[in-house]
């Protein structure tokens, strides 16, 4: 369940009438011409999210550090489905530099001579998603 | 044989694994629960820092919610139950425990014994 509180004077300075127990029922929304612009949530729900932004932006970090050979990747990919489907190719400055059926065999050469970045990944036309269903009940580790 | 951890509720089957990075040699040991249910082992993000494993592809993973996730992966070596897997390719996620899923329990014959609370991991 969520409240809609609706701004209609853009230039007020506002004070929104507002009582906490509110929001346990949910969320307020504030909108203004018909558009949410705001979302008030209880402090405690937005520490969780926060931790949650937190937490994606560090993946996103590393996955960051592939763009670049993840972008030349998806455009090799049509021309790889043809000539190297099933395998696991290794690329490298935007190029093929190798490839086997054998995903580790594969990253140990590759790791050998890589002065650069690596991207490692099966030539399949959707990708494979793996199965990880076990979450952990925490609310603090390191990251 | 080794015992559950009886830390956890309920008490679940957790050995130790040393992690090694292949290409700087760098290594951390830590508990690693195992996990029939996951496709692919996963590092806690605080390893990852510790090792500064650089990533060399990524995953998409379906979580218990069916919801879907890019993830950077990395390969390994691990040592576990006196076998060493070398370039496994894991991923990871901030939590406490590595979990051991099933690309590595498919090195193993794996025995449980919920009633006595011991397991027992056997490269045959």
């Amino acid at each position: 369940m969520s409240t809609t509180v609706t701004l209609n004077e853009t230039q007020a300075a506002y004070t929104v009438p507002f009582d906490e127990s509110v929001l346990a029922e949910g969320p307020v929304f504030l909108e203004r011409k018909g558009r949410r612009v705001a979302v008030i949530i209880r402090a405690d729900e937005f520490e969780v999210f926060r931790m949650w932004q937190d937490s994606r932006s560090r993946q996103q970090k590393p996955l960051d550090r592939l763009q670049d050979e993840r972008a030349a990747f998806q455009r090799l990919l049509p021309e790889l489905l043809k000539t190297h489907r099933g395998q696991f190719v290794a690329i490298q400055g935007g190029h093929l530099i190798d490839a086997d059926l054998d995903e580790s065999a594969l990253a140990r050469r590759t790791f050998l001579r890589a002065d650069k970045p690596v991207y490692i990944q099966e030539v399949r036309a959707e990708p494979r998603v793996y199965e990880l269903p076990s979450p952990e009940v925490v609310r603090h580790v390191p990251l | 044989m080794y015992r559950y951890d009886a830390g956890e509720h309920p008490p679940a089957a957790v050995v130790q694994v040393r992690v090694s990075d292949p290409v700087t040699g760098n290594q951390a040991t830590l508990s690693g629960k195992l996990d029939t249910g996951a496709a692919i082992s996963v590092l806690p993000s605080a390893t990852v820092a510790d090792l500064d494993l650089s990533p060399q592809s990524d995953v998409w993973v379906a979580g218990y919610d069916a919801q879907f996730i890019q993830l950077p992966a990395y390969f390994v070596t691990l040592e576990v139950a006196e076998c060493r897997i070398e370039m496994l390719k894991v991923t990871a996620s901030p939590r406490t425990h590595m979990l051991l899923g099933r690309d590595v329990l498919s090195h193993f014959v794996a025995t449980f014994d919920g009633k006595n609370l011991t397991f027992d991991l056997v490269d045959p």
